[in-house]
């Protein structure tokens, strides 16, 4: 239990400050969109630290999520908890649908998953479709608007996925799944279902995406289809957890909060100069600190969250 | 400690008429041969004779084209690896390969747990003990040297509890001092009942652990019988000079 | 209707096959994807275009000057990143990502150099009017830049079979540890083999105005997936299967666009994935890659 401290500190710490800051600061969609990558961050941690997958196409889960949340809204007249039910069933179900990429490695994998993506999303918005999904032209969903609710509903989804990264992270599971990542073979050889764990740690990821899609459609209430499929959230989830280092609890929460920070101040109105930086700080890290900023203070031996 | 078993029981393992093809080469063309509980058998040959292959199959991580393997009576056709493990099946490597990014008490105790269904620290400590890792079993595997990874590898076999354990050149890149700890402790588990199948290039090695083997070359057995008299088979004779003169 | 989607599919085909070609030589020979592909051929578009309007250089001109000079540029880039890289223990995965920031590098540059605004060349700085092709009229600037593909390819295959720089090429690909052992310049082979998929790119670039309309910085990272796509098709790793992949894409697509317009766009996402699944050695491949 002592071990658990330091995790259960920081993610206590991180929901206090995001609650504080919803409730004093102004600008409220700058605290939600926050804590939306804060999740993505670490949903895209639960796979790509714990089993190596780089899942380009994440936004997929993501776009996935917001279209079954408005579709649940728009057609079923559902109210905003039961829709955010469909929100993770449309993940579980991409998420399933995919689960064959994963006998792909390594970069197969990434470019497998960035089409599979990207083909949701021209479903989604293709003009055929529009009885359906609206097509290009977007969905309103004026009717649930509730910025505060779809707050704390992204607050209580963050809560749960720290949950899950720190029961991976020092648990027999997220053990097993390194294991798998470091040695497959070995892997079944020591007797662990690899197949299945594999696909536990997807799915999780998956859902985590589709849930926050969900919440994000419900808090924005009007998009379009290359709002929720943007590739940025596919990047930004990317290059935080790269940046503090995947598999610790810290690593991604530091790369959200310092790198989301930085595209506040200089991203919005000049995204080419936060594209050129991020893009840099990559080629840096990849050639001299693969594992992220953290692994400054791991590869010395200290304990991080 | 189980005493071996008597002659009358039937074969821990049985192996018959295996055949395994890559593309036009037979890696494995026909080969048999039956290990009783307790008992440690050689498998020896030129490279590509097919030892390791032959291990790969019982294993399960390749389907023979023919034949068959038998394991305590049972086929174990169709089985994963991972099943194989669960009966009682397991193997070191050629180049060992463990959990790099992990602690080397945690790969054994991966193993305790998923493979021998039983993570007693006191069972994996102990193990650690008996394999000489207990110095280092707070590092990251990736920093032991070979003949540390070597014995990691037997050590997470072991955590699985096999009743039969297949052995792949366990000894290349072992000093002196580890070759005679090794041999040891080989011969000991097979004293309490651990059926051994062991691929070894260095003989002597290899004589101190058993006087059975088997001498293979493509693909086929070409001996069975007493180490010693394997040096003076014409055949035997001729695949490994063949073999030296390649060189 | 067939017979023209056939005639523009194989004009096309020829095209895309150029588009792959460089991505898949790199990926040979070192094992690396170069995520920056797209952006290099984004390059090369704009180069072309500016050839053209400030200096008055048809593209035919263009061609090999930007194609030595992207060859010239690849090379420090080369030495700057990936001796480093290629010695990683998990290279495949590292240099990935590395040029995946590589991409956002170049997107980023671009878009603060050139601007958002769409550029486009006229179809008569290359060659106007139509020409006809297996009965059907094809404009003669589709059919020039799949000339210029064609020869390009050519090229790439006598160099790759008939020189000695070919044949190490070909035996780094076919195991690099054995190369190595027999005393092939490992890191002089990747080198070149990098400056020439660079410069591939570029070539490809300088035609893009004209086979697949306007150009913009951010056109890079969709063209990367129609190269993937053309290169799994062939054979990742063999790069003149990437002919065969390039034109089953380029009629495939041609034939979508004939009956399905409103779904040709899924074309590249769902024969990458399907051809990922199921022959994840490429149509003609032979080289499995399954975690």
């Amino acid at each position: 239990m002592r071990r658990l401290l330091p995790d259960l500190g920081l993610a206590a710490f991180l929901l206090a400050a995001l609650t504080a800051a919803e409730f004093l600061y102004r600008n409220e969609l700058l605290v939600f969109n926050f804590t939306i990558f804060f999740i993505l961050a670490q949903g895209l941690n639960a796979i790509y630290g714990f089993t190596g997958y780089l899942p380009f196409g994440y936004v997929g889960f993501f776009g996935a999520g917001a279209y079954g949340f408005a579709l649940a809204v728009m057609h079923l007249g559902s109210a905003p908890l039961p829709a955010l039910g469909l929100a993770g069933a449309a993940g579980l179900a991409l998420g399933l649908l995919l689960t064959p990429l994963l006998r792909l490695s390594g970069a197969y994998f990434a470019i497998a998953n960035l089409a599979a993506a990207q083909a949701v999303y021209q479903v989604i918005a293709n003009p055929a479709l529009e009885p359906l999904t609206r097509g290009p032209y977007g969905v309103s969903l004026a009717s649930v608007f509730a910025p505060r609710a779809s707050f704390l509903a992204a607050l209580a989804l963050l809560a749960l996925l720290l949950g899950v990264v720190i029961w991976l992270r020092r648990g027999e599971m997220g053990l097993a799944l390194k294991a798998i990542r470091d040695d497959p073979l070995s892997a079944a050889m020591a007797g662990i279902p690899v197949v299945r764990l594999r696909v536990l740690a997807w799915l999780v990821s998956a859902l985590a995406a589709a849930l926050a899609g969900g919440i994000y459609a419900w808090h924005i209430s009007v998009f379009y289809p290359e709002t929720v499929f943007d590739l940025s959230f596919s990047v930004f989830a990317i290059v935080f957890t790269l940046f503090g280092g995947a598999a610790t609890l810290s690593g991604p929460i530091l790369g959200a909060a310092l790198l989301y920070g930085l595209y506040n101040l200089i991203g919005i109105t000049v995204p080419q100069y936060f594209q050129l930086i991020y893009g840099a700080l990559i080629v840096a890290l990849m050639l001299f600190l693969p594992r992220g900023l953290l692994s400054l203070l791991t590869d010395r031996g200290h304990d991080v969250p | 400690m189980t005493s071996p078993e008597p002659p009358a029981a039937p074969p821990l393992l049985e192996v018959r008429g295996l055949v395994k093809r890559f593309g036009g080469f037979r890696a494995l063309d026909g080969v048999s041969f039956t290990l009783r509980a307790g008992e440690i058998l050689g498998l020896v040959g030129p490279n590509g004779s097919g030892k390791t292959t032959t291990l790969n199959v019982i294993s399960g991580l390749y389907a023979p084209e023919a034949g068959e393997v038998r394991f305590a009576g049972r086929p174990l056709r169709g089985l994963s690896p991972r099943a194989r493990v669960h009966r009682g099946i397991n193997r070191t490597f050629q180049s060992p390969r463990p959990f790099a990014s992990l602690s080397v008490r945690e790969n054994v105790r991966l193993a305790a747990r998923f493979g021998g269904r039983d993570a007693a620290p006191e069972r994996i400590e102990a193990l650690l003990e008996r394999l000489g890792l207990a110095r280092w079993a707070a590092r990251p595997a990736a920093e032991l040297n070979t003949g540390q990874q070597k014995r990691l590898d037997l050590a997470r076999a072991l955590a699985t509890r096999p009743r039969l354990l297949l052995v792949d050149e366990i000894a290349a890149g072992l000093n002196p001092a580890e070759l005679e700890s090794m041999a040891e402790l080989l011969a000991a588990l097979a004293a309490g009942g651990t059926a051994l199948l062991v691929v070894e290039h260095l003989l002597g090695f290899l004589g101190r652990l058993t006087e059975r083997v088997i001498v293979m070359n493509a693909g086929r057995e070409i001996f069975e019988g007493r180490l010693a008299e394997a040096s003076r088979d014409a055949e035997v004779v001729r695949v490994f000079l063949g073999e030296a003169a390649r060189r | 209707m067939l017979l023209h989607a056939l005639a523009g599919g194989l004009v096309y085909g020829c095209y895309f096959a150029l588009l792959g070609l460089g991505l898949n030589l790199v990926f040979g020979v070192m094992r690396i994807v170069n995520l920056a592909h797209g952006d290099l051929i984004m390059l090369g578009a704009m180069a072309a275009y500016f050839l053209y309007h400030l200096a008055g250089l048809s593209p035919l001109w263009a061609a090999p000057l930007v194609a030595g000079g992207f060859f010239l540029l690849a090379l420090p880039l080369y030495a700057a990143l990936l001796p480093r890289l290629l010695a990683a223990r998990e290279a495949e995965m590292l240099s990935f990502t590395l040029f995946f920031g590589l991409q956002q590098i170049i997107e980023a540059l671009a878009a603060i150099a050139f601007g958002p605004s769409e550029r486009s060349l006229p179809a008569r700085s290359l060659a106007a009017g139509p020409i006809v092709l297996l009965g059907q009229s094809v404009p003669k600037s589709w059919a020039f830049s799949a000339l210029v593909a064609v020869i390009a390819i050519g090229l790439f295959y006598l160099s790759l079979h008939h020189t000695r720089l070919g044949l190490f090429t070909r035996a780094v690909m076919a195991s690099p540890e054995e190369a190595a052992a027999s005393g092939i310049d490992l890191s002089r082979i990747s080198a070149i083999a990098f400056g020439l998929g660079v410069a591939l790119a570029g070539l490809a670039g300088v035609f893009a105005p004209f086979m697949l309309g306007s150009v913009t910085p951010a056109m890079g990272a969709s063209l990367n997936l129609v190269a993937f796509a053309t290169v799994v098709v062939g054979s990742l790793g063999a790069p003149l299967g990437t002919i065969f992949g390039g034109l089953v894409y380029g009629v495939g697509l041609l034939l979508m666009q004939t009956y399905f317009s409103t779904w040709a766009d899924l074309l590249p996402d769902l024969l990458l994935i399907a051809i990922l699944l199921f022959r994840p050695s490429g149509l003609l491949g032979r080289r499995l890659r399954v975690a």
